[in-house]
């Protein structure tokens, strides 16, 4: 071998054996990866390229991604305290004599909801549900109870998806706040969650069970006890029980109605819908009327508007259907699709004021509401 | 370049790097593949894919094509609702493997409406077995925990007493099925249980639906896909009414003995169920459909997925235009 010392000053001209075998080891190495690259490439993973609209959701406050790293804080002790007494821990801690859990216990946050109750998701995403917990128990005979604990963040929402499923047939019993039975299955919200407990038979025995693990829940589930803003600021008199309702957005379909509470009414023998939608500040409010304004404008109403105390009130003719609406400092009240002027009048004289100033000096406790 | 380096080496350097160069060239053109990824993809899906057969049956024109049976037995109402199409024997013969596809989506109990009544299922079963059925499969596919879905809505113990034969979800079990629908084009499907059948019944409960307003004979068929069908929600009826185009199947079953009238497709109160004491059989679903949603106290017309198949040829809304029977138990 010979040393050439050109313009590159030195050239090796000996190449180790060693050196030579990891020079193969990386080129041989390279050519599997390309290799295992290019196989890959000819399977379809439809993870990869499949849309699940559900997951473009935002991630639901109180369940953090997988794939986010959370700094812990220095209050993070209090919330890893607040978890441990959390839905897991509550279902973990069912224990009815002759009943055992069967399987384990199932989570599921907004974007897998449907992979438990498929074709009913959307309803529960519609108010913002935070994810749900379910387990079920069985006795000796095979009979079951599955028990649901939706958690959808706020008591409002907790309520809202509450009243949509309200059979307001069902005799109500002292569980939670609403609670019902229906056969030996019980129905009941508490503070941020919607609980379902569903029995496989409706026996008596079968529903001593059942109205035990929901006892057992009601224990364990925080609720402050205090008024859910909005919730009894419409008005009790002349309500069609079993009526309420909460709806987080799309307030009676409109687009402009977020947060609106709505109840359907006897006034004058006439079935009357009123809605109050709250709003966080009064640029917020401001919109709200003029959404409801464009509303009327579209189906061509006579649109009269006066001011009323601060705020601004709206009467719509839409040939023969009259809308009154109301406006607050932070809310708006309202009463849709009336076919008689004169009570369309009475209800925003006498009605919607008080509508417009009662929200805050609501109060609920538990069973005492007829929801 | 180098003196050191002669003329013949250049040369025969320049070459090997010049072959190797167009070497590599010419593989990167050979692999390339100028389609979009998805497209790419799509084609490698369709390659693969199968279609199903016609499991339907060649009868006259004169033939019943829709029985309704009112009653509160079960199996007198499926012996009755039979009885009135011209009897089982017309589409189920000796030897014949005959695939039952109840809707077992939830693993809620029977009473709650939310799945095919295991008493209806039974009463099928054990018309195909008394009319010489070889085999009797049951399938569905519910996304979540299928043993526990056909367990707690009694259909594991049903099969078990009828001698019918579950068949459950494996991934093995799916297979791109070439659909060519409107909305659907190939889409993973729970096709094993298709491999052995050589007739296919759908017995499908009737309730409400959150999204497509009503679940019945048509959107059972819903529960045989695979992949991430959740996605398919947004154009519900559109899917839905691509199932009569997708799979012919012998008979449908619209089990109506209790409906879910409300909170649908999963219930979870008994308020939200009513008794219909009604079974319906019949060949064209679209039909049953149209039937069925009015017994919700529906109008059949404003149901968008029953016009889309009906305008697509694939059944017929005017039901009382075909030739059907009603009969009491």
């Amino acid at each position: 071998m010979t040393l050439h010392a050109g313009n590159r000053g030195f050239v090796r001209t000996h190449i180790s054996s060693f050196e030579r075998g990891i020079s193969i080891a990386l080129v041989l190495s390279l050519g599997a990866i390309g290799t295992a690259i290019y196989l890959s490439g000819q399977t379809y993973d439809e993870s990869l390229f499949g849309l699940d609209p559900a997951a473009l959701a935002a991630p639901a406050a109180g369940r953090t991604p997988a794939n986010t790293i959370v700094i812990p804080s220095p209050t993070t002790t209090a919330t890893a305290a607040t978890a441990l007494q959390g839905p897991i821990s509550w279902l973990n801690q069912l224990r009815v004599s002759g009943w055992e859990r069967m399987g384990e216990i199932e989570s599921f946050d907004a974007a897998d909801l449907y992979v438990k109750i498929n074709g009913r998701a959307e309803q529960y995403l519609a108010y913002d549900v935070v994810g749900l917990d379910c387990a079920s128990l069985t006795d000796a005979s095979g009979n079951f109870v599955d028990v649901f604990l939706y958690e959808m963040g706020t008591p409002a929402r907790a309520f809202g998806i509450y009243a949509v499923e309200l059979d307001p047939a069902a005799p109500s019993v002292k569980l939670g706040r609403g609670g019902y039975q229906s056969g030996a299955s019980f129905f009941f919200w508490q503070g941020g969650f919607y609980v379902q407990i569903l029995a496989s038979t409706a026996d008596e025995a079968m529903a001593r069970s059942a109205q035990q693990m929901a006892a057992g829940l009601t224990a364990r589930i925080p609720d402050h006890g205090k008024p859910v803003p909005g919730m009894d600021s419409l008005p009790r008199e002349g309500r069609i029980p079993g009526s309420l309702q909460y709806m987080v957005r799309d307030g009676l379909s409109l687009p402009f109605l977020t947060e609106t509470w709505t109840a359907d009414y006897l006034i004058d023998g006439q079935q009357v819908t009123l809605f109050l939608s709250l709003q966080p500040s009064a640029q917020a409010v401001d919109n709200v009327v003029e959404g409801y304004r464009g509303y009327l404008g579209d189906f061509d109403a006579q649109i009269s508007e006066t001011t009323q105390g601060d705020g601004i009130a709206l009467f719509g003719d839409m040939d023969g259907y009259y809308d009154v609406v109301l406006s607050g400092a932070t809310s708006v009240a309202g009463a849709v699709l009336l076919e008689d002027p004169d009570l369309a009048r009475m209800i925003a004289a006498q009605w919607l004021p008080s509508m417009i100033h009662g929200r805050t000096i609501d109060v609920i406790s538990s069973g005492e509401m007829d929801e | 370049m180098s003196e050191d380096l002669s003329r013949r080496e250049f040369v025969k350097r320049l070459t090997t790097t010049g072959l190797v160069a167009a070497g590599a060239g010419l593989g990167a053109w050979q692999l390339f593949d100028p389609r979009r990824g998805d497209r790419y993809f799509r084609d490698v899906l369709n390659a693969d894919a199968v279609t199903l057969p016609s499991f339907a049956v060649d009868r006259p024109a004169s033939a019943v094509t829709m029985a309704i049976a009112r009653g509160s037995e079960p199996d007198a109402l499926v012996r009755a609702a039979l009885g009135a199409m011209g009897g089982i024997e017309q589409f189920v013969q000796r030897g014949d493997v005959v695939l039952l596809k109840p809707n077992v989506a939830f693993d809620r109990p029977a009473a709650l409406g939310a799945t095919t009544h295991p008493g209806i299922f039974k009463a099928v079963a054990r018309a195909c077995r008394d009319a010489g059925a070889k085999q009797i499969l049951v399938a569905d596919n519910p996304i979540n925990q299928p043993e526990g879905c056909f367990f707690k809505s009694g259909l594991t113990a049903a099969a078990g007493e009828i001698g019918a034969d579950l068949v459950l979800p494996r991934k093995s079990a799916f297979h791109p099925l070439k659909i060519d629908g409107e909305v659907l084009s190939t889409w993973p499907m729970f096709t094993e249980p298709f491999e052995k059948a050589t007739k296919v019944i759908g017995i499908a409960p009737l309730k409400d639906h959150n999204l497509c307003s009503a679940s019945m004979t048509m959107k059972n068929w819903y529960g045989l896909l695979g992949g991430r069908r959740n996605q398919f929600h947004q154009r519900i009826h559109g899917i839905v009414s691509d199932f009569p185009h997708m799979i012919k199947p012998t008979l449908v079953v619209l089990d109506a003995t209790r409906m879910l009238m409300r909170n649908g497709p999963t219930g979870g109160s008994l308020g939200d169920v009513a008794r219909g004491d009604t079974v319906v059989v019949g060949t064209d679903m679209v039909a049953v459909d149209t039937f069925g949603y009015g017994l919700l106290g529906r109008d059949p017309e404003k149901l968008e997925y029953l016009h889309r198949a009906a305008a697509r040829d694939l059944g017929s809304t005017k039901w009382k235009e075909q030739v059907w029977r009603e009969v009491t138990t």
